[in-house]
């Protein structure tokens, strides 16, 4: 069952953090996924292969030539900040 | 006849024969779009002048000869799927801002064929809804009913093509996003199989469900939508040119002989009376141009709703960890290191449902829950697929509502999150197993709201999917019934009474 601490786990590994309300509902909807879960166990899979794409897939490897799809500039236009040549972060390393 | 009134390909008819201009046309959505936008909220941004240009262009092609079917015909684009120098925000703050700098394929393929992209549409904030209320743009409105929700993800399109406030309209289905809400708005909605459109440009929420798909007023613009967007594309790996073309020219209306499945599991207890009752006429008309009507069983239809939100949210969780403030979008305002401008970025960008499907994904696929969520519902997934291969071997295409009830009202559904997912339970075993779906509409409830039927085909079966709701069309005119709110003045009074009446009702 989901409890407040895994939920704060989730919470770190996803960048994230949601006010005491939007917590408790959290919750509650986890819990209320959990019947998905059992939904599902209803059903017998031991022999099953697992299905991540409904058609065969291979990787399409296009050929090893040079490009240039964007312009740098058309690039940091939308970032919300930068340099003339980069994107801008806080300093890492002081 | 107003210039709005006519469905797409009549538009491209008119246009090559000089009687409207592509420039003209393209005026008609903008006013449309500045005089109406208040009623229904079906825009997120209209941006005019990168409108005109596309307009141009298309009348430069037209005046050298190319004459696609949809040569300077606009066509409304959903605001998660790329279009060069406009914005392209999902409906969320997180996005605010961004403009694309790129093309989606399915985009410049319709620049390509002379249509103008023209406007974007409200959606449920990164497609994740079925109500178009988890917009940041405020929520989408039924046009046929103003206290009611248009469906979702791409209630905006949906209800812009059915109060012509647009011809047409590219969506997205991931869960039924292209089909529900054309349900709900009384409009057609086509999810090609998966592959059949590329899925480049395209915001990804579940990569392995997710496709472009047109809405549109009738089938016939459907499949002149899929002329031009349809084919495999090298950006697209997962995309793929099945050997089948022409889907405007497939239409000739013919079913006889045509074996339409009935699953029995979908006329159950679950689905309104009216509804039922509805879906039973489309059939009843099915059977009278000529089709069999087949009794089949799909069983595993009440495991899809489990299996593609565990699938989905996985899949979510994943492709918007991306979103981070840094590249592109929105930035918090208060932040000193990069960690607290990462959290505070997107805990301030993304909206609740959104949030909360993040979390939902990262659980499913955590160690100690991985086995039996996200690998329990992929080995649904196959059970899915191989019950539809048997379903198929007794039917050419199946035939189920789209949506158990017709369109709740405005507020109804984000309060209980969950039973807005089962409201998916009829739309989301086609993405499933990447299976070609149609919704028509076909008749309305006692309250004035439309009934949408669906029919689904087997994986490349798009033109007999599509022909036979063509062929339903030629027999009744559901889809051209037009709103109230559509009649002049520009329904703003309609509007008006029916918000009235919602917050009397409420």
């Amino acid at each position: 069952m989901m409890t407040a601490e895994g939920l704060s786990a989730l919470e770190a590994l996803n960048e994230l953090r949601l006010t005491p309300d939007e917590k408790m509902e959290t919750l509650s909807i986890f819990r209320r996924m959990e019947s998905y879960e059992a939904a599902l166990q209803e059903i017998p899979t031991d022999n099953v292969e697992v299905m991540v794409h409904v058609m065969p897939l291979a990787n399409v490897l296009r050929d090893d030539v040079q490009a240039q799809p964007f312009t740098r500039e058309s690039l940091l236009e939308g970032a919300p900040e930068h340099t003339e040549d980069s994107w801008q972060v806080p300093r890492l390393v002081k | 006849m107003e210039i709005l009134d006519l469905t797409a390909v009549e538009l491209g008819e008119r246009i090559r024969k000089r009687e409207v201009s592509a420039a003209e046309a393209v005026e008609a959505v903008y006013d449309a779009f500045r005089e109406r936008n208040r009623n229904l909220n079906a825009y997120a941004a209209f941006e005019i002048d990168p409108a005109r240009t596309a307009a141009q262009a298309a009348q430069t092609l037209l005046d050298g000869g190319g004459a696609s079917a949809l040569a300077g015909v606009p066509v409304g684009v959903k605001d998660n799927i790329s279009v060069k120098n406009c914005l392209t925000t999902c409906a969320s703050r997180i996005l605010q801002g961004y403009r694309a700098p790129f093309d989606a394929t399915a985009v410049r393929k319709l620049r390509g064929a002379g249509a103008v992209p023209a406007g974007t549409l409200n959606m449920d904030e990164f497609a994740m809804g079925s109500t178009s209320e988890t917009s940041c743009y405020g929520a989408v409105r039924n046009p046929w009913n103003v206290g009611h929700v248009p469906g979702g993800s791409s209630g905006g399109a949906a209800a812009a093509v059915a109060a012509r406030e647009c011809f047409c309209a590219l969506g997205s289905d991931t869960g039924g996003s292209v089909r529900q809400p054309a349900s709900y708005c009384g409009v057609t909605g086509f999810k090609p199989s998966y592959g059949r459109v590329s899925r480049y440009g395209l915001v990804a929420y579940g990569s392995s469900l997710d496709q472009i798909g047109p809405i549109a007023r009738d089938v016939r613009d459907c499949a002149a939508l899929m002329d031009v967007i349809a084919g495999a594309d090298p950006f697209d790996a997962t995309s793929r040119t099945f050997p089948d073309a022409g889907f405007l020219d497939a239409l000739n209306g013919d079913i006889r002989g045509l074996r339409v499945g009935v699953p029995e599991e979908c006329f159950g207890d679950g689905a309104e009376e009216d509804v039922k009752a509805c879906v039973q006429e489309f059939l009843d008309e099915l059977r009278r141009a000529g089709a069999e009507l087949v009794s089949i069983s799909l069983p595993f239809v009440r495991y899809a709703v489990p299996t593609y939100y565990i699938l989905a949210t996985a899949e979510a969780s994943s492709n918007l960890s991306r979103f981070d403030g840094v590249k592109y979008g929105y930035r918090t305002e208060h932040y000193h290191t990069l960690e607290e401008l990462y959290v505070r970025t997107r805990s301030e960008g993304f909206g609740k449902e959104v949030q909360k499907r993040i979390l939902l994904g990262t659980f499913v696929l955590s160690s100690g829950y991985y086995d039996a969520y996200y690998n329990k519902a992929l080995k649904m997934k196959q059970l899915i697929v191989d019950g539809f291969a048997e379903a198929f071997g007794r039917c050419d295409v199946m035939a189920l509502p789209v949506s158990p009830t017709t369109a709740p009202k405005l507020g109804e559904s984000l309060s209980d999150p969950l039973k807005m997912y089962l409201s998916d339970v009829f739309t989301v075993p086609a993405n499933l197993a990447g299976l070609p779906g149609l919704s028509v509409p076909c008749g309305f409830d006692r309250n004035g709201l439309p009934v949408g039927a669906q029919l689904l085909g087997a994986v490349g079966a798009d033109a007999l999917v599509l022909n036979a709701g063509h062929a339903y069309q030629l027999a009744t005119d559901w889809h051209t019934r037009k709103p109230e709110i559509c009649r002049p003045p520009l329904g703003g009074d309609v509007a008006e009474r029916q918000r009235g009446e919602a917050v009397e009702n409420a």
